[in-house]
C-alpha cells in the first residue's frame, strides 16, 4: 500500500497517532500539503461519510475518524498558511439565540472541518446579527444554524430575513438543522437547505460550494 | 406538599448499550474496542460528575389546569385534553442531573475527545430520562401505598414542548413548582438550565387513558416517538 493510501486507511481506522506519523512521513517524502489533504485525508473522510450513509458504520466510528483527520490537519495547517493555500470554503455555524443545545452543531462543525472546510463556530445562544455580521466579515459563503427548541426556531427566520434585508440572499447560503426543523420549514423561511444530520450537512455544503 | 429529592447518580446512569443506542449503534453491531470502552468511561464519568436532584408536588385538577393552559398556545386539540378528564391524580415535577456534566461535555468536545463527549452527552440525557421514570415510580408508589389508585393504574410524565402541550407553559409550571430550589432556572426561550433536566406533569389514572393513536398533527413532526415504547411497556404489564 502506498503512503497516501496507508494514511487514508489509518484515518478510516480512527488511528490518530498513525495519521500524525504518516502525515509527517509524507511531508518528509516531499509531498505537498494539498496532495496529502486531497488524496489521503479528505478522500478517507469521504469513504467514512459514505459508509455512515450506507449504515455500515456508526456515529462513534465517524467521530474517531474525525479526530484522526484533525491529527493530520494540524500538521498541514501551518503549511497552508505559509503557501497561502485557500481552504475549500468558509462556513459560519452556531446554535441560535435562546438555545444552548450544541451537540448537533458540534457534530456538524467536526464533520465540516473533517471535509476540509474552515469552520467559524460561534457557539450557542447566538443572535441573528452575529451570524450575518461574521459571515460578511469573514467572507463565508455559508451560514449553518442549529436549534433544538420550537421556541428558538423563529430565530432562524430572523437570520433569513436579515440576509434578505441586506441583499445577501443567495450570495450567502443558509442551511438549517435540528430536531424540530424540517425541509418544509426551511422552504417556509427562505433558507437554502435543511440538513438532516452532519453527513447531509457536508453534502449540502459540498454542493453549494462546488457551484460557485 | 413538595418533595425535594437527592438521587444517587449511580441509580440514574444508563447501561452502555443504551448509551451506544442513543448514537445510532444497533445491537450486535461490530464495534471497535475503543468505542465500547468509551461507553463505559462515559458511565463512570456520569456517576462521578452528576448531582441529580428532583422536586415533586401533587396538585389539584384546578391548579393543574392553569399550568396546562399556559398562555393559551397549546395545539387544538392536544393529547392531554383527552387524558386529563380521566386522570385520578396529578403532580408537577422536575429533575436535573446538574450542571457539572454539561460543562465536562463541552470540555471534551473542545479538547477533541468527540467520542467520549458524545457518549457522556448520551449518558446525561439518559440519566435525565431515568430521573423522570423514577418520579413516575415515586408518585405511583405513594398513591398505591395510600390506596388512592388501583394497582392496575399507571403514572406517566408528560412535558411541555411535547404532544401539543406548548413549551411556553414551562413558565406557569415553574411559577407553581418553583424548581429553583434544586438549581433549575428557566430562560426566556423556556429552556431549562442546567441543560440535562426534565420537567412536566405526572398523570395517574387507568392505563387505558395513556393509550392513544399517534394521528395528531403534531405526531407527524415528532422525532422521539417515546410514547410508542411507553404504550408497549404498559400493554406488556397489563
Amino acid at each position: 500500500m502506498d503512503l497516501l493510501a496507508n494514511l487514508s486507511q489509518s484515518l478510516q481506522d480512527g488511528d490518530d497517532e498513525k495519521v500524525a506519523a504518516l502525515t509527517k512521513e509524507a511531508l518528509a517524502a516531499g509531498m505537498s500539503a494539498k496532495q496529502i489533504l486531497d488524496n489521503a485525508l479528505i478522500s478517507g473522510m469521504t469513504v467514512i461519510g459514505n459508509r455512515f450513509k450506507a449504515h455500515e458504520i456508526f456515529l462513534p466510528d465517524v467521530l474517531l475518524s474525525a479526530r484522526a483527520m484533525y491529527a493530520g490537519l494540524e500538521l498541514l495547517k501551518p503549511l497552508f498558511l505559509k503557501d497561502d493555500i485557500p481552504s475549500r470554503g468558509k462556513v459560519v455555524v452556531g446554535t441560535v439565540q435562546g438555545d444552548l443545545h450544541d451537540i448537533g452543531k458540534n457534530l456538524v462543525s467536526i464533520m465540516l472541518k473533517g471535509a476540509g472546510y474552515e469552520v467559524i463556530d460561534l457557539g450557542n445562544d447566538v443572535p441573528p446579527e452575529r451570524f450575518v455580521d461574521t459571515a460578511v466579515a469573514q467572507g463565508a459563503a455559508i451560514i449553518g444554524l442549529s436549534a433544538l427548541l420550537t421556541t428558538t426556531m423563529p430565530v432562524m427566520s430572523q437570520v433569513a430575513a436579515l440576509l434578505k434585508e441586506r441583499g445577501l440572499t443567495g450570495r450567502i447560503k443558509l442551511i438549517i438543522g435540528g430536531a424540530p426543523v424540517s425541509d418544509a420549514y426551511a422552504r417556509e423561511i427562505g433558507a437554502d437547505a435543511y440538513g438532516f444530520d452532519a453527513v447531509k450537512a457536508v453534502e449540502i455544503v459540498d454542493r453549494f460550494l462546488m457551484r460557485q | 406538599m413538595k418533595d425535594i429529592l437527592t438521587i444517587a447518580a449511580a441509580d440514574l446512569v444508563p447501561d452502555a448499550q443504551s448509551i451506544l443506542a442513543a448514537q445510532g449503534v444497533l445491537p450486535g453491531g461490530n464495534l471497535r474496542a475503543e468505542i465500547v470502552a468509551g461507553a463505559e468511561t462515559a458511565r463512570e464519568l456520569f456517576v462521578e460528575l452528576a448531582e441529580p436532584k428532583a422536586i415533586m408536588k401533587e396538585v389539584s385538577a384546578r391548579d393543574f389546569d392553569s399550568v396546562y393552559r399556559g398562555n393559551g398556545r397549546n395545539s387544538q386539540p392536544a393529547l392531554l385534553d383527552f387524558i386529563l378528564p380521566r386522570a385520578s391524580h396529578l403532580a408537577l415535577a422536575a429533575a436535573t442531573v446538574g450542571g457539572t456534566v454539561s460543562r465536562r461535555i463541552t470540555e471534551l468536545f473542545e479538547g477533541g475527545d468527540y467520542v467520549l463527549g458524545a457518549m457522556l452527552d448520551a449518558a446525561a440525557s439518559g440519566g435525565a430520562d431515568r430521573a423522570s421514570q423514577m418520579l413516575e415510580q415515586l408518585f405511583y408508589g405513594r398513591l398505591t401505598a395510600t390506596h388512592e389508585i388501583e394497582p392496575i393504574d399507571e403514572v406517566y410524565c408528560y412535558s411541555p414542548g411535547y404532544c401539543g402541550w406548548h413549551i411556553s407553559a414551562q413558565r406557569q409550571l415553574f411559577d407553581h413548582l418553583r424548581p429553583e430550589v434544586i438549581g433549575l432556572t428557566l430562560r426566556e426561550s423556556f429552556l431549562m438550565e442546567p441543560l440535562k433536566s426534565i420537567s412536566g406533569a405526572l398523570i395517574a389514572g387507568p392505563a387505558t387513558i395513556h393509550q392513544f393513536d399517534d394521528t395528531f398533527p403534531f405526531c407527524a413532526e415528532c422525532r422521539t416517538r417515546s410514547c410508542r415504547a411507553r404504550m408497549g411497556r404498559a400493554e406488556k404489564r397489563n
